[in-house]
């Protein structure tokens, strides 16, 4: 190895320094660009959340993400359980989002709901950064940037003090990640984008089902994510003890008791749990051996704080027929299904009075 | 500890600053003693006692064989079993109680598998074969053994090298160890760049490519196009992992005033086997041909037979070095063969090519060979090897067709970041803005792309 000049190591330091700050200062503003996107997106639902709910003045407000947008029409619940009732979903959300909304638009309204009720999927209560990137982190910052629970879960949620340091600091160290995105992006999807017949999500598809997990030496795969059908990054949060007291459940729970408005958290269905389903293929481990232990868990939790739980796992009514996309309803016949069946499991629980609107005109009008 | 966290980085400072305020070589000499040992003990404090029975070991042997050269056969024993002793029961003790068993299995005999639950200390073969060369070394009366204890168990444990290389001789150490260390500027401004090209090859380029190289080589039944390309992968992984290891090792020894031997030079342009044993691992490689391949007759052996049997010998034994496993073992094996092909074939030692074409063939040849190798190499064990090899198909479907260009993409990005390094290297008056501008972009380079939780060297397990 040859002996560098100091000039070069000089040299060197100007380019990294110079490098840092005008890509950092790129990336900040192509990144808050995409961030404001959220603040947009936070401020636009907010104002309407603003207007409709000063409007309709809520007994049930229903928090959640696209699962709640496509599974539940507010005119047929608000029938059904007799309660005035607000749906607020936002479509990606999660426990953060859920948690900013209910502290600093719910229950910070003079006139508060009686009922608050959670939709969620699977262990998404106690992953307290799962979503809270990109446009979500706009979100979450337009609502609640300095609350300190936040602060302490997502926005410090770095391994050691000095990545948090340099993620603070150096606005170049903090975009890596979506740098990285971008360039793997531009380097695989897109280059391939330009072969005949070939467009960015038949590369994304067949790259998923190459290394899907039944295509995985099984000896190799034990217990790792491929084994448990599931990204490596979920896998610690099926430890329910390990997660709970740090993430946004106890808080939400907190918050509603100290407001005095109840709090029923809904497991939204699975496509994965239907009998036909299950009939044909085996679930994958962590929905055989992980869920089934965290929901015990999640259960026994939830029993003590005396926090209602709707679970919708093996439904009887619900077929695959009743599904769209994914784990969302259909709009024709899984969306009516689905919003009686909570409607009905609400009114089991406590929630809403049956027959208050028999009349869905009287109902328009209150 | 690693070199890739950040306590290493706080602890390099440390030391650097420590070592060069005091000047005093004998106060120097104990500060690099106990960073060694905090170094090689920082997660697993154990393993310190297993790297000091070694050095008492050893020394006492040295000295021994000087006090009575009548029990030098003695006391090269003794070095040879306690060393080899903690090598076999630490890394090849489970490795051969379940192959007896698995063999029993086949007769019909039921035998309960005694096996160790002991974590392999990191490390354990290299500093071992360091240890070793000294005690063979002044058996055959090629050294002098030390007086010094101090000297001797900074040799046997000087972190930078302590864990995975490269395998230093005592010839070329000690003499270091034991004469005043000097600041020199120029060696501090070699060291600066090596450990920043270290760090680049580490976490920008293995780190990323190892994400492809283990998914494809976790398929049941990957199509041949698809594991060549994890073939190719693995071939940049482990080059770039094992050549940052020995970057970031020999630039922080720089900083302290010490040289280490080199370790690769240009491995991926070998146009035989032998000449990709004078480039890849060298120090490992010397060690093979100093202590086992001329101690087994080496190519003072005329016949065929004989040839094949010391090659076969020394290559398998090479092989099961890196790890207690079978295919390692089948890797040294299928390097042994190449290298009695190609002597056969009159290609062997420094042989060279008359023309550019012969030399095209020669080169694309040995890379093709040294690919099939990496597989042998990485694959998870020999019957993953012949299982996914029966009934291969040569692309595969569309979806395979897909991932494996994807994956080549992968590969062909984070490859390029392996271009940085190359105006540094090049002592080219010219090349120096370039290479200034080099430095810059790969500290660029390593804050934008290298991964949180860096995966530990490949060589840690041997």
């Amino acid at each position: 190895m040859r002996s560098f000049h100091p000039l070069e190591l000089v040299g060197a330091l100007v380019v990294f320094s110079l490098s840092s700050l005008y890509l950092g200062q790129k990336c900040d503003d192509y990144f808050v660009a995409r961030e404001a996107e959220g603040v947009e997106g936070a401020a636009v639902t907010t104002r309407r959340m603003s207007k409709s709910y000063e409007l309709s003045r809520p007994e049930l407000v229903v928090l959640g993400n696209s699962i709640l947008e496509a599974g539940v029409n507010r005119k047929q619940l608000r029938n059904t359980v007799g309660l005035r009732t607000f749906l607020a979903p936002v479509r990606g959300s999660a426990s953060a989002l859920w948690y900013a909304y209910l502290k600093y638009e719910v229950l910070a309204k003079e006139q508060k709901p009686k009922y608050v009720v959670i939709l969620f999927r699977d262990i998404l209560l106690t992953f307290p950064t799962y979503r809270t990137e990109w446009r979500y982190q706009g979100m979450i910052r337009a609502l609640a940037g300095d609350d300190p629970l936040m602060k302490e879960l997502v926005f410090s949620s770095s391994s050691d003090p000095i990545t948090q340091l340099l993620d603070d600091n150096w606005p170049l160290y903090r975009s890596r990640d979506q740098v990285r995105e971008v360039v793997e992006l531009t380097a695989r999807e897109k280059l391939l984008e330009n072969l005949p017949g070939v467009e960015r999500a038949d590369v994304v598809r067949a790259v998923g089902r190459t290394f899907s997990p039944k295509n995985f030496d099984q000896e190799l795969a034990t217990l790792e994510e491929e084994d448990a059908g599931i990204s490596k990054d979920f896998l610690p949060y099926f430890d329910f003890d390990a997660h709970v007291e740090d993430s946004f459940l106890p808080a939400m729970i907190d918050l509603c008791q100290e407001a005095g408005v109840e709090l029923i958290l809904v497991r939204a269905p699975a496509r994965r749990d239907l009998p036909e389903l299950l009939a044909q293929k085996e679930l994958p481990r962590y929905a055989r051996e992980l869920l089934p232990d965290y929901l015990a868990k999640l259960t026994a939790y939830l029993e003590q704080r005396e926090v209602t739980f709707i679970d919708f796992h093996g439904e009887p009514e619900l077929r695959d027929a009743h599904f769209g996309i994914g784990d969302h309803m259909n709009l024709e016949i899984g969306q009516p299904l689905f919003t009686g069946l909570l409607g009905e499991r609400l009114l089991e629980v406590g929630v809403g009075m049956r027959d208050r609107w028999s009349d869905p005109d009287k109902a328009d009008q209150e | 500890m690693i070199f890739t966290s950040y306590e290493y980085l706080i602890f390099i400072v440390l030391v650097f600053s420590l070592y060069w305020a005091v000047r005093d070589r004998l106060i120097q000499n104990v500060l690099i003693l106990v960073a060694s040992y905090l170094f090689y003990g920082w997660i697993h404090p154990w393993f310190c006692s297993l790297i000091a029975v070694s050095t008492v070991v050893d020394y006492f042997a040295g000295r021994g064989m000087r006090r009575n050269p009548g029990q030098k056969r003695v006391w090269l024993i003794v070095s040879l079993v306690v060393n080899l002793g903690m090598l076999g029961v630490f890394k090849y003790f489970n490795f051969f109680a379940d192959s007896i068993t698995a063999l029993a299995g086949e007769f019909g005999l039921a035998l309960d598998p005694v096996t160790t639950r002991i974590l392999l200390p990191v490390g354990i073969s290299f500093y071992t074969f360091q240890t070793l060369s000294y005690t063979i070394d002044i058996y055959q009366g090629k050294l002098e053994p030390r007086r010094s204890f101090l000297d001797f168990a900074v040799f046997v444990s000087f972190f930078p090298q302590l864990v995975a290389g490269p395998i230093e001789r005592a010839r070329h150490f000690l003499p270091q160890v034991e004469k005043a260390r000097v600041w020199c500027t120029d060696r501090f401004l070699q060291a600066v760049p090596l450990i920043i090209i270290g760090y680049l090859k580490k976490l920008v380029v293995a780190d990323n490519v190892a994400v492809v190289v283990d998914k494809i080589f976790m398929l049941e039944s990957p199509s041949f196009a698809l594991l060549a390309v994890g073939s190719l992968a693995f071939a940049v992984q482990i080059y770039a992992d094992f050549s940052a290891y020995t970057d970031i090792a020999r630039g922080s020894a720089k900083l302290i005033g010490f040289e280490l031997i080199e370790n690769f030079n240009s491995p991926y342009v070998a146009i035989s086997p032998s000449d990709f044993w004078r480039r890849w691992h060298i120090s490992f490689s010397t060690w093979i041909r100093d202590y086992l391949y001329i101690p087994m007759g080496g190519s003072r052996v005329k016949t065929k037979l004989g040839m094949l049997a010391v090659l076969l010998g020394s290559m398998g034994l090479s092989g099961l070095w890196h790890g207690a496993a079978w295919n390692f073992v089948a890797w040294g094996i299928y390097h042994a063969l190449l290298l009695f092909a190609w002597r056969l074939l009159g290609f062997s030692g420094h042989w060279k090519p008359t023309s550019r074409i012969s030399h095209a063939i020669a080169w694309s040849s040995m890379f093709s060979f040294t690919l099939i190798g990496w597989t042998i190499f990485r694959a998870s064990s020999l019957g993953w090897l012949l299982e996914t090899f029966n009934g291969m198909s040569l692309l595969g479907s569309r979806d395979t067709i897909l991932t494996t260009l994807y994956c080549l993409c992968t590969v062909g990005l984070y490859s390029l970041a392996m271009i940085l390094p190359w105006p540094i290297l090049r002592d080219s008056a010219r090349l120096r803005p370039v290479s200034a501008v080099s430095l810059g972009l790969s500290l660029v380079a390593i804050a934008l792309f290298a991964r949180e939780g860096s995966q530990d060297f490949i060589y840690f397990q041997f």
